[in-house]
């Protein structure tokens, strides 16, 4: 019985961490994604 | 940024994601195989270690978003800000994942989720004073305003950091100071669950640090990603 909770207190830690890392790569990639359209955009505007 | 500097942080960059995995294959082999079972609890007591450890780095965070705090609204250079928002993500984390085995460790031993502790109590509170700083941060529409006001309530919760800390002695709650004390003969009365705390420690100490370095990153991104959309509208 003590062996469940021992294996749900190490799931949580390990899912947690893997949910977070997941998001923040899934995040970084978008914002690289982002800033390199952006550039091209403002690369593509006609100088003032 | 200076070439030593630079130079450093790419050494930091590559040896901190195989000392983080080597260190943790340590841990997890000293919790799950070398450890021996505590005499009272059993082994639902190898959770302690991996609880532990996760308020190492909240506090860590925590620590480090109230001094990156004091630095912005002393200095207001973007990079603090930067720090403590990635800081405070971390934080959040690693505290839910502190809260949530220290719950599923209770279960067994004190027969119940969760009590009102004053320990737990302040943790909870803390982990609302954090959740605040980064509402308010997604809420505010003044960048500026939102930075300087998060910083107050990052700094804030330094108090809070500080009764956690003076809890079991001021109040005597049930939560056990394990690592002053020994209570009821349990603790850690064995050197290898001592070692095996510190490595744990260690591991998830140099977790924090790498995911901190990566989320710092992705913070830098997203203020290029901001200060490039007002170029584009200014040259609309």
């Amino acid at each position: 019985m003590h062996d469940a909770f021992l294996i749900a207190a190490y799931a949580v830690v390990w899912l947690g961490v893997l949910v977070y890392v997941t998001s923040l790569a899934r995040r970084s990639r978008s914002l690289e994604r982002e800033v390199r359209e952006l550039r091209e955009l403002l690369a593509r505007r006609p100088p003032p | 940024m200076t070439e030593t500097t630079a130079r450093t942080r790419n050494a930091t960059d590559v040896l901190l994601p195989p000392a983080t995995i080597g260190a943790m294959m340590a841990a997890l082999y000293l919790i799950f195989v070398v450890v021996p079972t505590d005499a009272f609890q059993g082994p639902v007591q190898r959770i302690f270690y991996v609880h532990m450890a996760m308020w190492l780095a909240t506090f860590t965070a925590f620590g480090l978003v109230a001094l990156a705090s004091l630095m912005y609204l002393w200095r207001r250079a973007p990079e603090w800000d930067r720090r403590g928002r990635a800081a405070a993500e971390l934080g959040l984390l690693f505290c839910t994942l502190g809260l949530t085995t220290g719950s599923i460790w209770a279960k067994p031993i004190w027969g119940t989720w969760w009590t009102w502790d004053p320990r737990l109590t302040l943790t909870l509170i803390l982990w609302m004073i954090y959740a605040a700083y980064l509402l308010l941060r997604s809420l505010t529409t003044d960048p500026d305003q939102g930075a300087s006001l998060a910083a107050i309530l990052g700094v804030s919760g330094l108090l809070d950091l500080y009764l956690i800390n003076r809890a079991v002695y001021w109040w005597r709650g049930i939560h056990p100071a394990v690592l002053v004390q020994r209570q009821g003969g349990s603790g850690l009365a064995d050197p290898l669950m001592r070692v095996t705390l510190v490595v744990c420690m260690l591991a998830f100490f140099l977790l924090f640090l790498w995911l901190l370095r990566l989320r710092i990153g992705a913070a830098r991104l997203q203020d290029t990603v901001e200060h490039l959309r007002e170029q584009l509208t200014a040259s609309a």
